[in-house]
């Protein structure tokens, strides 16, 4: 049996489907957090003996979809024939809900209303008749509170004994032309003229929701365009600092003696054993796995802080406030979601895409919104930052702001490719009311990702350190590398070439192109690569160090400047993200162009933003310019080239769409 | 006056016809209102019939109240039915009270 | 060969063993992207259910 949850955005149809499953599908206090469908059994108090399935749908206002993801939702019930529909209904905004309530009535699927977060009408003092509702609507109506549990098992008893049966709808669209724009509207208008009847007669309200409350007030500040974007950045300032300065390496400290001290046991065990197994487990599997390990304590902090933040509502006053500086730059206010979703993970970011409506806006952000740096890139942000700048929080403030600007240069630069034509760009964005955050939601979703940390460290981070390691030990006779002669190892003669490209950025030894070159199948193998090919028990002696601060032997072993280092990180910061995520924009996308732009555009800001600080940075600190200025410049000039050409073709390509979008919207008026 | 003639018709409780607005009488969008005020629109005007409908959906169409809470150079936040939102410039600019 | 090396040898086939045997069930449940910090909120973690990753595109063009 299934039984689909379906109701308007934000009202906290996944908290409910979280609730009734036992799941931890991801939520937030703002509309489009889901934009996919999910499908779990309910649990078994719930369920009792029968076996229930619960879909949840991405928030949608009506059956006819304006976003992608609202598509999702109507497709569903529509098509699907879930058994049973549960409508969440946002009781403190009952008028605009039971619009879509009033369609999917009509559909004859048995429909059970929980009219949710009815905690928040008790305390503005609004009353809402649920008897009289109830026999209105035709259908039984259930106050509920998802975040306490209040109300679901009745709710969803009701919904599994009605499961079969047919709704009787009480309204019921008249049979019109659906091709007749007017008489559709004239429809909906009687529709909600409907709902407008019920709602005055079941709801009394103590406060008006037109009147200025104090939350106005904050809202004004946060939705100031100098006073907000100040407030933003001191807020991630502060999830930074707590995260990666503050409470995340103090845990770390204590984890990294842990994993430091079993290292140095399996180390002894294996002393009588042959070198090579020595290497692979305690320096590869153990010493590997364990740097990046190391960090997690820091990840988490940070998920918490995120999940804190998405949880209270300020999410959508950020993406309120940057609206219009996205805009100037040819992409919109809601690209600012998938921006934020970004600091977690890059695919849900892509995926989050989907709320934007303009496809050249959905693809450029889907492109560019991977420059944020994603959980997968702390713990190299924090190696970085703990070994050549003293711990400093301010790297990876720096890192996440300058990640910012870059999608906006890069938003700059697709504009103009594309010959951004002038389009009337509307933005409306719901902003939520204000909720105090859940610390069990916080605390659940952080041990999630935890979790999966783990989980990934230990199979695909553990067999790229261990496939490192082996490729280090050997030459290409499958004959163990002698000490001294390491730049013979498959490792070295293979990233050599590459390493090669990168003299003009002022990495170009063969070590660390490997582990740039191992970043792209996760992002914590830079640490997990370094960690091996640079005789790993040195590394992580100093890798508490690095977290307490003064981390010279770290920085001494790599050979690199605070220049050249600030070039290495971002350059694996803003390259191409993980596979998964090209993965992921290709299927967002559905257009090899703009996939093999994406990668091309991600590759060359990485390599131009490592280039500018290396050969800038060392004509500041040492008055001239670094190895390979001419070379790199050659090459910038090549990309330059390339982007001109690309531009032109893409222009006439588009001058000819152009002209048959006119034709067809010609054909269409005279239809 | 103009203000006057809506809050009027916001007392009235009934919503305003399509021809009886005049347009000597000048063309007020949400961007001439003053804040914390409720209006009625009288047309929706975003040239793209998608986002219309989408606004109607909110209840945000002809005839319905509108309150605007704070203005700005570039946004302004609005009540509709119960709900909060923030719209951008040109948004307001098509809502015509 | 004393007991240290048999050990290790066994201990580094078997993590090896488990790590390629989880990645190759992941793969083969559908799942890209392994250890996503997301893990089961991220809708592309889903093997192929109803309106999983790529399906928004299709419906969007249902309705033109």
């Amino acid at each position: 049996m299934r039984i689909a949850f379906a109701g308007n955005p934000n009202s906290g149809k996944t908290t409910m489907y979280n609730a009734l499953t036992g799941r931890n599908e991801k939520i937030g206090n703002w509309g489009g957090v889901t934009v996919g469908s999910k499908e779990f059994q309910l649990k078994k108090e719930f369920a009792g003996d029968k076996e229930v399935i619960a879909v949840d749908l991405p928030g949608a206002y009506s059956m006819s979809p304006f976003t992608p993801e609202e598509g999702i939702t109507s497709e569903y019930v529509r098509t699907a024939n879930p058994d049973a529909i549960v409508n969440i209904v946002d009781a403190t905004n009952l008028s605009r809900s039971l619009f879509f309530t009033t369609q999917l009535l009509e559909l004859g699927i048995p429909v059970v209303v929980a009219l949710n977060k009815t905690d928040i009408n008790e305390k503005e003092g609004t009353k809402i008749d649920v008897n009289k509702l109830s026999a209105k609507l035709n259908c039984p109506v259930f106050e509920t509170v998802s975040t306490e549990n209040k109300g679901l098992a009745e709710m969803i008893a009701k919904a599994i004994s009605l499961a079969g049966t047919t709704q009787k709808a009480p309204y019921l669209q008249a049979d019109i032309d659906l091709h007749d724009k007017n008489a559709v509207d004239a429809e909906d208008r009687k529709r909600y003229s409907f709902v407008n009847g019920i709602v005055s007669e079941v709801e009394t309200r103590k406060t008006l929701s037109a009147e200025t409350t104090s939350a106005d007030k904050l809202d004004g500040v946060l939705t100031n365009p100098i006073a907000g974007i100040l407030i933003f950045a001191v807020v991630m300032w502060g999830v930074f600092w707590i995260s990666q300065t503050w409470l995340g390496p103090l845990v770390a400290d204590w984890l990294v003696g842990w994993i430091e001290t079993f290292q140095g046991w399996v180390a002894g065990q294996l002393e009588n054993s042959p070198a090579i197994l020595s290497a692979l487990l305690a320096d590869g599997i153990v010493g590997g796995v364990g740097a990046v390990v190391g960090f997690l304590p820091l990840v988490m902090v940070m998920y918490f802080l995120i999940a804190l933040l998405e949880d209270c509502g300020y999410m959508a006053r950020v993406s309120a406030v940057m609206d219009p500086i996205f805009k100037r730059v040819g992409l919109s206010g809601k690209s600012v979601i998938p921006v934020v979703i970004g600091t977690g993970c890059g695919i849900p970011a892509i995926m989050a895409c989907r709320t934007i409506r303009d496809e050249r806006e959905r693809r450029a952000t889907s492109m560019l919104t991977t420059f944020i740096p994603c959980g997968a890139k702390i713990p190299v942000i924090a190696l970085f930052a703990g070994a050549f700048f003293n711990g400093a929080g301010w790297v990876s403030t720096l890192s996440y702001f300058l990640g910012l600007v870059l999608i906006f240069l890069g938003a700059l630069l697709i504009k103009g490719i594309t010959g951004y034509k002038y389009r009337k760009s509307f933005f409306i964005m719901e902003l939520p009311k204000w909720k105090k955050p859940s610390l069990k939601f916080a605390f659940k979703s952080m041990m999630e990702r935890a979790k999966a940390y783990i989980i990934k460290a230990a199979t695909i981070i553990l067999i790229c350190n261990t496939v490192v390691q082996i490729m280090q030990t050997f030459d290409w006779h499958f004959q163990v590398v002698e000490e001294g002669a390491e730049n013979t190892s498959i490792l070295a003669s293979i990233a050599s070439p590459f390493a090669i490209l990168l003299i003009p950025l002022g990495f170009g030894v063969w070590q660390l192109a490997a582990a740039a070159i191992t970043g792209f199948i996760a992002k914590e193998n830079v640490v997990g690569t370094l960690a091996v090919v640079y005789a790993l028990t040195s590394f992580i002696d100093t890798e508490e160090l690095a977290m307490t601060g003064g981390a010279n032997t770290v920085a001494a072993t790599m050979g690199l400047t605070s220049v050249t280092a600030l070039a290495y990180l971002f350059f694996n910061l803003y390259t191409p993200p993980c596979f998964a995520a090209i993965g992921a924009m290709n299927s967002e996308m559905k257009s090899r162009g703009w996939l093999w732009g994406a990668i091309g555009l991600q590759l060359g800001t990485g390599y131009t933003i490592a280039f500018l600080i290396n050969q800038f940075g060392t004509l500041f600190t040492e008055g001239h310019f670094a190895a390979g200025f001419v070379p790199g410049l050659i090459a910038e000039a090549c990309m330059v080239a390339a982007l001109i050409l690309i531009a032109r073709k893409v222009r006439a390509h588009f001058d000819e769409q152009y002209a048959l979008h006119k034709s067809a919207n010609a054909a269409k008026a005279t239809a | 006056m103009e203000l006057a003639y809506a809050m009027d018709k916001t007392a009235a409780g009934t919503g305003s016809k399509e021809g009886s607005y005049d347009a000597a009488a000048g063309r007020m969008t949400l961007l001439d209102a003053e804040p914390g005020q409720t209006y009625i629109i009288r047309e929706i005007n975003t040239d793209d019939d998608e986002m219309n409908s989408f606004l109607f959906r909110l209840g945000c169409y002809q005839g319905e109240p509108i309150t605007l809470i704070s203005k700005k150079k570039q946004s302004c936040i609005v009540v509709i039915k119960d709900g909060r939102y923030n719209l951008d410039k040109m948004l307001s600019e098509a809502i015509i009270i | 060969m004393n007991a240290a090396t048999i050990i290790a040898i066994l201990v580094i086939a078997a993590i090896l063993f488990f790590a390629i045997r989880y990645i190759y069930k992941e793969k083969k449940k559908g799942k890209a992207c392994i250890g996503c910090p997301y893990a089961d909120s991220c809708p592309k973690h889903r093997q192929n259910g109803a309106a999983g990753c790529g399906s928004a595109e299709q419906y969007k063009s249902n309705l033109k």
